[in-house]
């Protein structure tokens, strides 16, 4: 392994490996933001999940979060990719040490996929092309002194999406899209009033989605973490309240615990930034991580797989074949149970993942029975760790996910196995996804999801204002309702607007 | 086999529209029926078909079983109530013109049986200008100016009925009736004899009873699905119980399809025990149109004012056209970077593309026993034109659009119940036609359907 150099503006890095692979194409891909369906039933469900003196975790919310917050059926918006999704493109993976001022060595693991894919004749890539920067994950090694010697042990420290508008121009655009992270949830919940009392365009800038990128924690995914997520720092601000502070310094306090890992901190995307000359950007070139270390694109790193070359590279559980562009196009447009479904796997499954630091995973799941209880099947997979060089025993990891998976995502998708379903799963963070969904007994419906680039997809941005404020706005109701009081009469709990006519004379 | 469609078509058929076999939703007219449209989207039912192939821009789901009950009235829930106000009165207007004219036409009343003639003394006052006042007034009333229909009823968040408290309570008012106790010597515009006025408060109350009494004819919810949906039927099946009692005891006089249908009853009183018809629910997800707005929001405030908007005229200009945007937090360089290239622009986006017997406090009948009963009943459409009831081409014109009163270029549609009900707006009854008793369109062929 060749040393650190290179230009890293202080820090060390070190690629280790990148790893290229050639998409010929994807289906139109559509955004399905999280949206908010509190009914009564539900409602009372979360009073009795969540005692307003007990911390809230994601176990407390397990079964119930998909009730309440579920990405949208309806597709919000087709999502635009550069040159279109028919564009061929590399999707990329690469391991990257790094070792800051401090000494500490992390691993990085960088993914994405190019604008698009030219190949000279040669096989060589075009040093100007851009690569964009799907989702960054640091893997922190622990070593232990145990009484048979030293162990290693591996920790995911960060895991996140990027959030960028790539077609952004100004504040006027028409078209905006706006954050719902958790933290940019509570800012919303401060402007309801204004809402209530202007008649206007409202553009919170500390919400949109702008050229500047933003990382999103990739379990603001899960439903059930997001939920989970706003319940709990809304809590813990309501804990440290001082006497007599306002609702705004509430939220204000609970944006402060729920603030997530700035692009600055990134240490990769912060050198290659620096290296641009830019602050702005998600993108990177050839030359740029040529810059950042001079071997990045030496052969035994840069391993490049294409149509029509033979090679290795093995990124996909030995699949390595290419998804048919339009095949699933039908699918992902429509508004019904199997679209939300394989959007929630698509999104919560891989965040559960990451956390576990799976990169690629066969899963098998169903409540197909006697008693009616969900059942999980791994029948392949492989790790982060394996992947840096590192061989670790990932059972305890594997049964984590599998626990995850039926508590935190299974049991809401099925109402607590009201429903019957069998999902076959083939999850790949550095490719495609491929997600069979059979639901009561119906045929299974296949849908595959581009993983490489699920940042352009992910729940918690959406291009439409109002949705923005209605989840805000649902969940400030449901704070009052769960963790303000303990004691509310049928109707009273609607938002605390009792009396309230509609269509009144 | 679907539970949930055949409810929402029966749900759909009593607000006096119709659905096709495709799943469209279209209003009933005397030879056709003409597509129901909401904002230039047709609605339609979200079927397996529908569902699979949304088409957001062109089509919008009835779908108020799933319903969020933090938010407001949602457009399609508005809508609907809407359109069931405009039929109960259609139904109402029709039993009250019908029997004032045969109170007050001695040839006629000889067809009547005892228990038929028994309104005949509530009218015995009454004369040819009774029914002239009548005419004149109901040629006035507009669908969206609840304060002149006979029946209007309206939701309301966290009331009281009785002494119990419900999470929804469909309120009924009867604004025509309340008019007429005041005893003011003119309605409407239209001058009213003491004796006319005594006629036609006797014959009201003959027709539905009790409406003296406040909120006699609530009904509340308090169910765990979808409280908005089962509070306003319980307080249609309310006032359709003693009116289908009426209009089956008038059978051969009044039109039968006045009848209003029921077949919603029974799911409607099992709404949160159907553990069919929950997983049903639970397997169609919320779709657009049917969220509902945040409260005390300007959306909401908008919606509030479109239904009781009274003139017509264009709504406030939305909120894309008030000037600059308000800014909050910090404002961006002047002068942004352009668009990445290969990244298409901002500014062209890409679009995405029953059995149950119904019981009332006033004694109500089982009128869908007496429905279901008479299949010829339930099946017949329009009544001839020897009633004289014309309000024109009422029902017929596609429901003008909020879309089309911003866009003036857009398609406009004319004054009728169904644009009353559907599109929020303002217009006479009968105006279409030049009035009741004109034109040549039949008012029951046109929307009555049972």
């Amino acid at each position: 392994m060749h040393q650190f150099v290179g230009n890293g503006m202080g820090d060390k890095f070190r690629v280790r490996q990148l790893v290229m692979v050639e998409t010929s194409g994807n289906a139109q891909q559509y955004r399905r933001p999280y949206e908010t369906v509190v009914t009564p039933g539900v409602q009372q469900l979360v009073m009795d999940r969540l005692d307003p003196k007990q911390t809230v975790t994601p176990a407390s919310l397990a079964g119930v979060a998909n009730q309440f917050i579920v990405p949208s059926a309806a597709p919000e918006k087709a999502v635009a990719i550069p040159y279109g999704w028919e564009q061929r493109r590399l999707r990329f993976m690469m391991l990257l040490d790094h070792i800051g001022p401090a000494g500490v060595e992390i691993t990085q693991v960088i993914t994405g996929y190019s604008e698009f894919f030219d190949p000279s004749l040669q096989g060589s890539i075009d040093p100007h092309m851009n690569f964009y920067v799907n989702s960054t994950m640091a893997l922190r090694r622990v070593v232990a002194r145990t009484a048979i010697g030293n162990r290693d042990y591996y920790n995911v420290a960060d895991a996140a999406h990027v959030i960028v508008d790539n077609a952004w121009e100004n504040v006027h655009q028409s078209q905006k899209e706006f954050r719902m992270r958790p933290a940019d949830v509570y800012s919303t919940m401060t402007r309801i009033h204004l809402d209530q009392a202007v008649n206007a365009d409202m553009n919170d800038t500390r919400t949109l989605v702008t050229q500047l990128p933003q990382k999103s924690w990739r379990r603001n995914a899960n439903t059930t973490a997001y939920a989970s997520a706003l319940f709990e720092n809304y809590q813990t601000a309501m804990k440290l309240d001082a006497f007599g502070q306002t609702q705004d310094q509430i939220l204000s306090q609970a944006r402060g615990h729920s603030v997530e890992q700035s692009v600055a901190q990134d240490p990769f995307m912060n050198a290659i930034n620096k290296i641009r000359g830019s602050q702005n950007g998600n993108a990177f070139t050839v030359h740029d991580l040529l810059r950042l270390d001079p071997h990045a694109m030496d052969d035994d790193i840069a391993l490049l797989s294409y149509q029509g070359q033979a090679s290795p590279i093995n990124p996909g559980m030995g699949n390595n074949t290419f998804f048919n562009t339009g095949a699933m196009e039908v699918g992902w447009g429509a508004a019904n149970q199997y679209t939300q479904i394989a959007t929630i796997l698509s999104h919560s499954i891989p965040a559960i993942m990451v956390e576990s630091a799976i990169a690629n995973i066969i899963v098998h799941c169903t409540n197909r029975n006697e008693f009616r209880q969900p059942q999980v099947l791994v029948s392949g997979m492989r790790d982060f760790p394996s992947m840096a060089g590192t061989t670790i025993d990932m059972t305890q990891f594997i049964e984590k996910f599998k626990w995850r998976v039926a508590n935190e995502v299974l049991n809401d998708v099925s109402f607590n196995n009201d429903l019957d379903y069998a999902f076959n799963l083939k999850l790949d963070l550095l490719g495609d996804s491929i997600i069979e969904i059979s639901m009561s007994g119906g045929p299974f419906e296949s849908f595959t999801l581009p993983s490489f680039c699920d940042a352009l997809l992910v729940p918690i941005v959406t291009n439409n204002d109002q949705r923005a404020l209605q989840v805000a706005s649902d969940f400030t109701s449901l704070f009052d309702s769960v963790l303000n009081s303990n004691d509310i009469a049928p109707g009273a709990s609607y938002h605390g607007q009792s009396g309230a006519n509609w269509g009144q004379l | 086999m679907s539970k949930m469609i055949p409810f929402y078509e029966a749900l759909l058929e009593t607000a006096g529209l119709t659905v096709t076999s495709d799943g469209c939703v279209s209003i009933k007219t005397s030879k056709d029926s003409k597509p129901m449209t909401m904002k230039g989207k047709r609605l339609v039912l979200p079927t397996r078909e529908h569902q699979s192939n949304p088409s957001p821009d062109t089509k919008i789901m009835f779908h108020p079983l799933v319903e969020n009950v933090m938010r407001g009235e949602s457009d399609v829930f508005e809508r609907f109530r809407m359109a069931i106000n405009g039929r109960m009165n259609v139904v109402f207007g029709t039993i009250v013109h019908t029997l004032l004219q045969l109170g007050t036409s001695q040839a006629e009343q000889h067809k009547l049986t005892p228990e038929q003639s028994e309104f005949l003394s509530k009218v015995k006052n009454a004369d040819e200008k009774t029914l002239i006042a009548l005419k004149k007034i109901m040629d006035s009333l507009s669908a969206t100016q609840h304060q002149k229909l006979f029946v209007s009823i309206f939701l309301k968040r966290g009331g009281t009925v009785g002494d119990k408290r419900y999470a929804r309570v469909g309120v009924v008012h009867f604004p025509f009736y309340n008019e007429l106790k005041k005893g003011d010597p003119e309605l409407h515009g239209v001058k009213l004899r003491v004796k006319d006025r005594e006629a036609l408060i006797g014959l009201l109350d003959y027709i539905l009873p009790e409406q003296d009494i406040a909120g006699v004819y609530n009904r509340g919810s308090n169910s765990t699905l979808a409280p908005s949906i089962d509070a306003l039927m319980q307080a249609v099946k309310a006032i359709a119980a003693p009116l289908n009692d009426l209009i089956v005891r008038f059978e051969g006089i009044l039109p039968d399809n006045l009848l209003i249908n029921a077949d919603w009853v029974e799911q409607l009183d099992n709404l949160d025990n159907d553990r069919e018809l929950l997983a049903e629910i639970r397997s169609t997800p919320m779709q657009p149109g049917n969220e509902g707005t945040v409260p005390g929001t300007e959306a909401e405030k908008q919606q509030q004012a479109a239904n009781t908007q009274t003139a017509f005229t264009a709504p406030a200009g939305s909120s894309q056209q008030q000037g600059a945007p308000v800014v909050l937090g910090a404002q961006r360089p002047a002068t942004p970077p352009p668009a990445t290239p290969g990244w298409p622009a901002a500014t062209a986006p890409a679009p995405a593309s029953s059995s149950a017997p119904v019981r009332t406090s006033s004694g109500g009948t089982d009128f869908e026993a007496l429905v279901r009963s008479k299949p010829a009943l339930q099946q017949a459409v329009g009544w001839g034109g020897s009633h004289g009831w014309n309000p024109g081409q009422a029902w017929q014109q596609a429901a003008p659009t909020r879309a089309s009163l911003s866009n003036p270029s857009g398609p406009v549609g004319g004054g009728s119940w169904g644009g009353n009900a559907w599109g929020g707006q303002q217009s006479s009854w009968g105006q279409q036609g030049g009035g009741w008793n004109q034109g040549g369109g039949q008012w029951g062929q046109q929307q009555v359907r049972l």
